[in-house]
C-alpha cells in the first residue's frame, strides 16, 4: 500500500486578488465518443438546454475563475468571492449580465453549481424575470439555459454575487 | 435487470454522461446513488462471491489498454465499483484501490482511489465520509527535496537549484502565509527572523513528505 498521502492540487499557478492560492486541478479531454454521448444524453434530458462547448478538461467553477482552463471544486467560491470583492446581490431585480448564481443542494445545502448570467427581461404579464445564464455542466457540456433548468442535482439558484463596482 | 447487466450499464458512455456533470466529489456520489443500476450492483455485493467477482473484474479494467490521450474509459465505472466495495468490504476495496491509484489519466476513480488508501476513508453515504485518520492539511505540500532545500534557502537562496527555486518558493510562501511566527514572502525575498531549525522544524512538521 502506498503510504504517500494526498496533496491539494495546484495544478495552475492561480491566485485570488489576495494572493491566496486557488486550489486547481487539470482533467484530461474524454474521447469524442464519450463527448458525442453526453451531448445526446441531455439532449434527450434537458432539452432547452443550449450547448454552447463540449469538452472535459474545465468544470462550472474553471470557466468562470479560470477561464476555462482547469478545474476549480465549489467548496473554493466563497474564498474566491470574498478575495475578489465580490458582493451580494439580495434582490433578483438587482442582477446584471455578467453576474455570478450560486445553485445549492436541496438537502445539504451545499454548493454544488455556479453560473453567470447572460441575459435578463422583464416578464411583464407574470411580474417575474427571464433570467438566462451560462454554465458548465461538470464535465459535460457548456450550456446556455434558463435560470432554473439544470439538472436536479444542482438543487436551486441560492444567492447572487457581483463584482461591479460604480463610481465612488 | 441481473447483474451483468447492470454492470454494461454502469461501462456505458451514457452513465458516463450523467454522472460526469459533478463537478465535486459528493456531488458525484450523489447522482450515482440515485441510479437503479448502482442499487443492483449494491445489493449484490452482499454475496461474497460477487465481491471477489467485482475485485476481480475492477483488476481486468484496471489492465485494459486505452487511448492515453483522453481520460480513462472506464474512470466512472471503477470509481463507481470501489466506492460500492468499499461499502460492502473495507480491506477488498483497498486493495482495488491501491491498483487503480496507479492507473494513468484516471479522474474519479483516482479521487476515492487516494481518499481510501491514504485517509481510510470509509463511505456510509455520498456526503458523510467516516475518516479513521487525520484529514490532511489543504495547504500544498512540498516535496521531500524542495523540504531539504527549503532548509537551505533559509541560509542562502543561492544554494537553491534554479529549477525548484520558484516552485520551492511559492510552497513555502504558501505554508506559511497564516502563520505569525515565521513568513516567507516569495516576492521580497524576506528571510524569516526565526532560527533556521525552528523553521525546518515547523516545515516537517506540518508539511508530509511526498
Amino acid at each position: 500500500m502506498n503510504s504517500k498521502p494526498p496533496v491539494e492540487p495546484f495544478d495552475l499557478p492561480l491566485y485570488t486578488r489576495t494572493k491566496r492560492p486557488i486550489p486547481n486541478e487539470m482533467r484530461p479531454e474524454r474521447n469524442p465518443v464519450s463527448l458525442k454521448a453526453a451531448i445526446e444524453e441531455w439532449e434527450k434530458l434537458c432539452p432547452e438546454a443550449e450547448l454552447r462547448s463540449i469538452t472535459n478538461v474545465y468544470n462550472c467553477m474553471g470557466l468562470l475563475f479560470a477561464s476555462r482552463r482547469t478545474n476549480i471544486y465549489p467548496e473554493h467560491v466563497f474564498d474566491i468571492l470574498n478575495d475578489d470583492e465580490y458582493r451580494k446581490i439580495l434582490d433578483i431585480r438587482d442582477i446584471s449580465i455578467g453576474d455570478i448564481v450560486i445553485y445549492r443542494d436541496t438537502d445539504s445545502y451545499d454548493v454544488t453549481h455556479v453560473a453567470t448570467v447572460i441575459s435578463k427581461q422583464a416578464l411583464i404579464k407574470t411580474a417575474t424575470w427571464d433570467v438566462k445564464v451560462l454554465s458548465k455542466w461538470g464535465g459535460d457540456g457548456e450550456y446556455m439555459h434558463n435560470l432554473e433548468y439544470v439538472p436536479e442535482v444542482y438543487g436551486k439558484p441560492g444567492e447572487f454575487w457581483t463584482d461591479r463596482k460604480t463610481l465612488p | 435487470m441481473n447483474f451483468r447487466e447492470a454492470i454494461k450499464q454502469i461501462e456505458s458512455y451514457e452513465f458516463s454522461a450523467r454522472l460526469n456533470i459533478a463537478s465535486d466529489f459528493n456531488t458525484f456520489l450523489k447522482i450515482a446513488q440515485q441510479e437503479a443500476v448502482v442499487k443492483i450492483i449494491l445489493d449484490e455485493l452482499n454475496d461474497s462471491e460477487k465481491r471477489l467477482f467485482m475485485l476481480e473484474h475492477i483488476f481486468e479494467l484496471a489492465n485494459e489498454s486505452f487511448d492515453l490521450r483522453y481520460e480513462n474509459k472506464w474512470d466512472t465505472a471503477l470509481a463507481i465499483y470501489i466506492w460500492l466495495l468499499n461499502l460492502k468490504d473495507l480491506k477488498l476495496s483497498r486493495i482495488a484501490a491501491d491498483s487503480v491509484i496507479r492507473i494513468p489519466q484516471c479522474w474519479w476513480a483516482n479521487k476515492i482511489s487516494q481518499q481510501i488508501c491514504f485517509e481510510k476513508i470509509t463511505y456510509a453515504s455520498a456526503s458523510k465520509p467516516v475518516v479513521e485518520s487525520e484529514v490532511i492539511s489543504s495547504t500544498p505540500l512540498p516535496t521531500t527535496n524542495i523540504i531539504k532545500e527549503a532548509e537551505e534557502i533559509l541560509l542562502t537562496v543561492s544554494l537553491v537549484p534554479e529549477i525548484c527555486r520558484e516552485e520551492g518558493l511559492r510552497i513555502i510562501e504558501a505554508s506559511t502565509r497564516f502563520n505569525d511566527k515565521i513568513k516567507y514572502d516569495m516576492e521580497n525575498l524576506i528571510m524569516p527572523s526565526s532560527p533556521v531549525p525552528e523553521v525546518a522544524n515547523f516545515i516537517n512538521t506540518n508539511c508530509a513528505l511526498i
